[in-house]
């Protein structure tokens, strides 16, 4: 495995809005070439992290290190970053080659560059016979491939992305996040990409950096997060799943047990990050649960299907446990296992690699 | 259209046609008025028996040299006045923090001056300053009146300019003045258009500054020569309204040339 220097150094960020504190003990390093998403909900500050990024807030405390130099007092055009914003924000009385060519032209770049570096971009963005149509001749999803190629002209080491899908419909924007894999495996820029979907934090990262009140919670590959997150909110945010209020029960070498309240017993294979003592909380993903047993190990409860849901791809059993807890159950469309109907009684089963054993706040 | 949709319009339609025969009436008067003789002028209803165009003859023979004044005039201080205002609602567009919200308010309070305190201490800065009578001594006085109002106006425009345009050009290299002049001002026509209708409207159509601070034909804009068809002694109605009507002309072509942009510009740059 190659190890790949750092392109992003950020050490004990903190920022202030007056007497708000909107991020506080930011950690976090980037490697070159990578794409890492910064999810999180409305207000988490993920916004403002990458804001920092870009040089248009500055930083209370803690240091920002982009291509091994410190970004204080550096102001955005000093940067080897550009950006992507929401809403495009392209010129609107300019044509798409006039967009494109805007940051070369004021940085005096010779017009046969510009011309050819320009053109080079269209055609990784597929706009190639768009050069001369002004923005509003363009779809929302044209209108952000400009949007691309505007900034990755100026050749940035980082390119920050802020929700740049989030104004376009389903269909585009699932293309799109295909389409900008392909540019990025082009370009080899660092991407930096913030949303609070997970969906496209999960399709296009290497890695997640999950924040929530302004702190980092997590930062892992996405399906690490997703299979095994740190805490409750990770587990919430990311995906749906069963969430058991349980008792830590015992703790060795192969695994760990929580019961919950009625003596269902929990078993987990996975190491928990810190230690776990008294209450915990117990998530497992509905697709974790089966109808039949594959081998020694796993686990199982009783319980009646109350409803099923089918959405197309997969259904959605909920099955009420004996002491009345529910259970979201997945079944992904094609499954062989006899399934049971509404009103059956049935058994479900688990393994222990599924189960996270989490602290309760 | 069904029965009950043509009744659900019915009324207001039925309001808009009375109010746009107010808003008419006049105008049509005024045209009636201008193509009748002497004789017929005190019949203000009637149709003419026949079209008088001496009317006509005599507004524009008394108003030429005023006519080229007023254009004179207006043209160079709607250009200046939209200079200064967007010059000036800029900075406060994008300023952050209390020093620019309180120069912000502190402009918008000589929106609120009505000329007639200015008058008598306009007419003495403006002759101790060897401007009076002049057209020059206008544009000076046209564009210091309509900074705040101008700089209102393209601030509140600006301000609805999505921040985030600002920052793509300053992450691509361009300075703040170079956003101001190379893409915010190319990009707020619109903006500008609307605004230059409203000050040409109001710059051409001043009768308070122009009595105040002209008074020979070198200088003296199109309303105060018709001001003078009305003398003490007598009205002479019918050169009166024809020079009302040939004064009117050039603010409608205006407006019907940049009536879209006007509209955009009012609504911020909220219309595509």
């Amino acid at each position: 495995m190659t190890i790949r220097p750092p392109v992003i150094e950020i050490t004990a960020a903190q920022k202030m809005f007056g007497s708000f504190q909107a991020l506080s003990d930011i950690n976090l390093s980037i490697e070159q070439g990578e794409i890492v998403t910064l999810l999180g909900p409305s207000g988490c500050g993920k916004t403002t992290l990458m804001r920092l990024l870009a040089g248009f807030e500055t930083v209370t405390a803690g240091t920002i290190r982009i291509d091994g130099r410190d970004c204080a007092g550096q102001p955005p055009e000093r940067r080897p970053v550009n950006m992507v914003f929401q809403r495009y924000a392209l010129f609107p009385h300019l044509d798409v080659f006039e967009n494109v060519a805007f940051g070369l032209k004021v940085k005096g770049t010779p017009k046969t560059e510009i011309r050819e570096r320009v053109q080079r971009m269209l055609h990784i963005v597929q706009l190639d016979s768009f050069a001369n149509r002004y923005i509003n001749e363009l779809s929302g999803g044209q209108s952000q491939r400009v949007a691309l190629a505007r900034a990755l002209v100026n050749g940035p080491k980082v390119l920050l992305l802020d929700e740049p899908l989030a104004a376009l419909d389903l269909k585009i924007r699932q293309h799109m996040l295909v389409e900008m894999k392909r540019i990025h495996a082009e370009t080899g820029a660092t991407f930096v990409y913030v949303t609070h979907d997970q969906d496209e934090a999960m399709i296009l990262s290497d890695r997640v950096v999950l924040m929530e009140k302004g702190r980092i919670v997590q930062v892992d590959r996405p399906e690490t997060m997703y299979a095994v997150p740190k805490s409750l909110f990770a587990a919430k945010f990311l995906g749906e799943t069963n969430l058991f209020e349980a008792a830590m029960a015992s703790d060795d070498a192969s695994g760990m047990t929580a019961v919950t309240g009625s003596g269902l017993r929990l078993r987990s294979s996975i190491v928990p990050a810190g230690e776990l003592r008294g209450k915990v909380i117990v998530s497992i993903r509905p697709e974790s649960f089966r109808f039949n047993r594959d081998n020694d190990t796993t686990q199982s409860a009783t319980g009646k299907v109350e409803d099923v849901i089918f959405i197309g791809s997969r259904s959605f059993y909920t099955i009420c446990l004996a002491d009345g807890v529910r259970v979201r159950v997945q079944v992904q469309r094609g499954t062989r296992t006899s399934l049971p109907k509404p009103g059956e009684r049935t058994e479900i089963f688990w393994d222990s690699d599924n189960v996270v054993i989490l602290p309760q706040s | 259209m069904n029965t009950a949709a043509a009744r659900r319009t019915a009324l207001p339609f039925s309001i808009l046609v009375v109010a746009a025969v107010i808003f008419a009436a006049p105008l049509v008067v005024a045209l009636l008025t201008s193509l009748k003789s002497p004789s017929e002028i005190t019949r203000v209803i009637a149709l003419p028996n026949e079209l008088y165009f001496q009317n006509y003859a005599i507004a524009y023979d008394r108003m030429g040299r005023s006519f080229l004044n007023s254009i004179a005039i207006t043209v160079p201080s709607v250009i200046l006045s939209l200079l200064v205002g967007a010059i000036s609602g800029y900075p406060l567009a994008y300023m952050r923090g209390a020093g620019g919200r309180a120069v912000y308010f502190f402009l918008l309070t000589g929106m609120i001056v009505p000329f007639q305190i200015v008058q008598i201490p306009l007419f003495f800065l403006i002759r101790s300053i060897g401007l009076y009578d002049s057209i020059p001594g206008m544009w000076l006085v046209h564009t210091a009146y309509s900074v705040p109002f101008c700089t209102f106006f393209m601030r509140n425009f600006f301000a609805s300019v999505p921040r985030s345009m600002y920052e793509a050009a300053l992450i691509d290299g361009c300075t703040p003045a170079g956003y101001f002049w190379r893409l915010l001002l190319p990009a707020s026509g619109s903006g500008l258009a609307a605004l230059a209708i409203i000050q040409s409207r109001a710059i051409w159509n001043d009768l308070l500054f122009a009595i105040t601070l002209t008074t020979s034909d070198k200088a003296t804009p199109v309303t105060a020569t018709i001001a003078g068809f009305a003398s003490s002694l007598q009205v002479e109605y019918g050169p009166l309204m024809a020079a009302t009507l040939i004064s009117l002309l050039p603010v409608m072509v205006t407006y019907l040339l940049f009536q879209k942009a006007f509209v955009r510009g009012l609504l911020g740059g909220a219309g595509k």
